[in-house]
């Protein structure tokens, strides 16, 4: 059988992001981030990137860190329960890269409308805030009540990079069942992004997939590369194989946030 | 008079949980347990159908730490999951209908503020965002701000910046009110006719404390009434809600009224 051009590794994966690119980070907050995917872009020396993340954490603090972020696009950036991401609020007080802080609705109302292939969403959301003014969204009058609507344009990441539990070689990608919260925003993500690299715990059979089909998120024709990293998101957590590593993360918090504490793929 | 952090969540939740109504299907954010306590609480003394979703999982019996779980230990427990987007989708259409959110500031037109103090370019603090704080007060018919440290720099005239836009503001349509009341830990303020009204102030507060830790005017009447005490029935839900009483969590410690800091 031929190689399978569609199972690379980390290093492969980050030759193909470029300087400046729009990249979608998964995961939300100290769930599912793809930490090693990070690392990999950072050890390729990319530059200049708009990150693009619903709630990040760890994985936004190595990119500012790394010196690698030109805007972080958010509706949240934080540790949790650990609080504050000590290197991004330096970063933004310092203005060393553009806040391009998003209110909920308005960054997945973007990405909705990427994924459905539609020109705008309308939404109410968000009338009269700052938060959104921030982006200079138009407004739409409803062409059969008049009303008038925020309407959200499509975000199209370059590429979206997410971790999940388990793929095929073909990219057929499963998560945990029953799902982790926020599971949904990693696959509409994937489907608003023109590429999606995925990392994985493991990587199983066709036949594997196919005997719980009922945990299939994304398929392989969604997927463009797939990369084995078991472990790939510590120290945030990866479901069902393990828990956020709370030891590692407030060891990070105490460091003052030293990206040095977290270099590494997961201990094993 | 001073009170304990335990005595100010308690007042707090059941502050919140006393503006649930029968039929309301609460929506409640990540890291807030006094929100997450107070829907839980009106779950138990409302008598008609109170819902709450938190973390992507309905009505999870045993309270906040049971909701707090991974969804994985909360199989037996609750009815089902929900997807983010449906949830979104589920405010969109008002089938969610209160939210408690918990900003930095709140002012003087229920603008809520959680992002940041100064310029977007150089700010002097950055708060870790709002989620869905810019969203939700054009969305649900009610959203009630909390804050658990009421001072003139929590309760400024103006807020630093509008993440959420307050009560009464003109793009306001449909039966979204805005933010129409904000529960501390000196009082129980209502927004009216783009006002702040003093209802009730909490018993180990007065009139001149909450005036004099409020950046803008009140409408403060003199016979203000004390916020009633939790009931054994509340007290009761209260037990049962948050054994462990995570809601202690989010009050300063030691509480930021007995530091009788003025700005």
């Amino acid at each position: 059988m031929a190689p399978n051009p569609k199972l690379v590794d980390a290093f492969r994966a980050a030759e193909t992001v470029q300087d400046g690119d729009t990249l979608y980070f998964g995961g939300t907050v100290l769930d599912r981030k793809p930490m090693e995917l990070t690392r990999a872009l950072i050890r390729a020396g990319r530059r200049d990137l708009d990150v693009v993340t619903f709630a990040g954490s760890l994985e936004i603090e190595l990119l500012v860190a790394a010196g690698s972020v030109r805007s972080v696009a958010a509706a949240y950036v934080g540790l949790g329960r650990f609080g504050p991401a000590p290197r991004y609020v330096a970063g933004v007080k310092a203005g060393g890269f553009d806040d391009l802080e998003y209110s909920e609705w308005s960054l997945l109302g973007r990405l909705r409308a990427a994924s459905m292939g539609i020109p705008f969403l309308p939404t109410r959301a968000g009338t009269g805030s700052e938060t959104l003014a921030i982006h200079d969204f138009a407004s739409v009058a409803d062409p059969y009540s008049g009303d008038t609507y925020v309407a959200l344009p499509p975000l199209q990441p370059d590429i979206a990079l997410l971790h999940a539990w388990r793929a095929s070689p073909s990219g057929h990608v499963q998560m945990a069942s029953p799902p982790q919260h926020l599971w949904d925003i990693d696959v509409l993500a994937a489907r608003a992004a023109d590429r999606v690299i995925v990392g994985v715990d493991q990587i199983v059979s066709e036949e594997a997939i196919a005997s719980i089909p009922e945990r299939t998120r994304l398929f392989g024709f969604e997927v463009d590369m797939v990369v084995v990293l078991p472990g790939g998101s510590w120290p945030t957590s990866s479901p069902p194989e393990h828990d956020v590593d709370e030891g590692a993360i407030g060891a990070y918090v105490s460091s003052g946030g030293e990206p040095g504490t977290l270099d590494s793929a997961r201990p094993s | 008079m001073t009170a304990s952090r335990g005595e100010i969540a308690d007042l707090m939740v059941v502050a919140l949980a006393r503006m649930v109504v029968a039929g309301d299907v609460v929506g409640v954010g990540l890291g807030t347990p006094i929100a997450l306590a107070a829907a839980l609480v009106a779950r138990h003394t409302t008598r008609h159908g109170v819902h709450v979703l938190a973390g992507g999982a309905l009505d999870v019996s045993g309270g906040v730490e049971s909701h707090l779980r991974h969804s994985r230990d909360q199989r037996g427990l609750t009815p089902g999951f929900v997807p983010h987007l449906d949830s979104m989708d589920m405010a969109e259409r008002q089938a969610m209908t209160l939210q408690f959110l918990r900003p930095a500031q709140v002012d003087r037109f229920g603008n809520l503020n959680t992002s940041r103090i100064g310029v977007r370019s150089a700010p002097t603090a950055r708060f870790s965002g709002g989620l869905a704080t810019a969203d939700v007060p054009a969305l649900l018919p009610r959203v009630i701000a909390y804050h658990p440290d009421h001072r003139p720099r929590s309760l400024p005239a103006q807020v630093d910046w509008i993440t959420g836009s307050g009560h009464g503001w003109a793009g306001n349509t449909r039966k979204a009110a805005g933010t129409v009341a904000v529960v501390t830990d000196l009082a129980v303020i209502e927004f009216v006719e783009r006002r702040g009204r003093v209802e009730s102030i909490h018993p180990w507060s007065d009139a001149s404390t909450v005036g004099e830790n409020t950046g803008f005017e009140l409408s403060l009447p003199e016979d203000a009434p004390p916020t009633p005490e939790p009931t054994p029935d509340e007290l009761e839900a209260l037990d049962l809600v948050d054994p462990r009483r995570r809601r202690d969590e989010e009050v300063p410690d030691p509480p930021g009224r007995d530091r009788r800091v003025t700005s």
